[in-house]
């Protein structure tokens, strides 16, 4: 048996993921839940915390210059992402912060090595952020994303109105919150990054706007599945 | 609600900004008088008209400057630091040369 709790990078949400039985699954120095078994198969909406993945940041004046010579693709657009060769994404912030995502695998080694590979010698003008310990990270997707969205969140945040990999950085359910739209085999997802002590407070507000469409919380295997097309 | 624009990140609400107060010099730390030094921090000349001001968009702490009506409550323009330092800059340029 698996015990969440063990890993010292454990979701903020652990806990309430247990609450609806999730399976959990190890994942390179993680846990995360495959599973969340509860009874009625999802509606339109489906959760997804992503919180256990690595994830990094950069800011700093000369943070995109710094991103493109380690290979990273980034261009000085503030809330747009790019999506990298490997799957994962670079969310460009603003002109002088980037946050990177690793893809669904969650591999972290690239991350680490970016993080570690870091002098302040350098004179780069860029220094990174652990965004793993600051920010919980969900991914929703299903087909009522925009009418359960315009309940929380003031942004206009239809297909046609809001393209993938764009950002919006905004207040949903009263929090500051990132909102990335980064689409998964065709299917349009919302990946969420917000302040992780205030986590499952916002993951109740998501489930409380999914309830009327039958939304819930779902494991990282139904959204892996999804990447497959 | 209040629409402001965000000269970064768009229209959005009110409830994502949070007022700076009015644009104005800072003295001289060194050789400002308590009495300079405290008007600087807690007082606001409050006047009734165009007036230049900070503002902060909270979800992503984007600092910019809102040139605001007092007596109508209209926003005419927000641009970033950027664009307004620069902007006084060739102003006071312009007056020199005059």
């Amino acid at each position: 048996m698996i015990d969440p709790a063990a890993s010292a990078y454990r979701s903020p949400l652990y806990r309430r993921l247990a609450t609806d039985g999730a399976v959990w699954r190890e994942m390179n120095d993680t846990v995360v839940a495959a599973s969340v078994s509860r009874r009625g198969a999802g509606g339109d909406i489906q959760i997804t915390d992503l919180s256990p993945l690595p994830r990094l940041g950069f800011k700093g004046r000369g943070t995109i210059p710094a991103m493109q010579a380690r290979g990273i693709i980034a261009e000085a657009t503030p809330n747009q992402a790019f999506r990298q060769a490997d799957g994962g994404l670079c969310l460009v912030l603003g002109a002088g912060e980037v946050i990177l995502l690793p893809n669904l695998d969650g591999q972290g080694e690239r991350l680490a090595q970016l993080e570690a590979d870091w002098r302040i010698e350098d004179e780069e003008r860029t220094y990174p952020l652990r965004r793993r310990d600051s920010h919980a990270w969900l991914a929703v997707s299903g087909k009522a994303l925009p009418d359960m969205f315009s309940k929380i969140c003031a942004i206009d945040l239809r297909p046609n109105k809001f393209a993938d990999l764009s950002i919006t950085q905004t207040s949903i359910a009263k929090m500051s919150a990132i909102l990335t739209r980064a689409d998964v085999g065709g299917k349009t997802v919302f990946h969420l990054l917000v302040d992780s002590a205030a986590a499952l407070y916002f993951c109740n507000c998501l489930l409380d706007a999914a309830a009327e469409f039958g939304g819930r919380l779902v494991g990282l295997n139904e959204l892996q599945k999804s990447e497959g097309g | 609600m209040k629409i402001l624009t965000c000269p970064i990140n768009g229209p959005r609400n009110i409830s994502e900004f949070v007022w700076g107060g009015e644009v104005k010099e800072m003295p001289d730390p060194a050789t400002a008088t308590d009495a300079e030094w405290s008007e600087y921090l807690f007082l606001d000349n409050n006047r009734a008209g165009e007036i230049f001001e900070w503002w902060l968009h909270a979800p992503t702490n984007t600092w910019f400057i809102a040139h605001r009506n007092t007596v109508t409550d209209v926003v005419l323009e927000t641009m970033t630091v950027d664009t307004y330092f620069a902007r006084r800059a060739k102003a006071e340029r312009a007056e020199e040369e005059a």
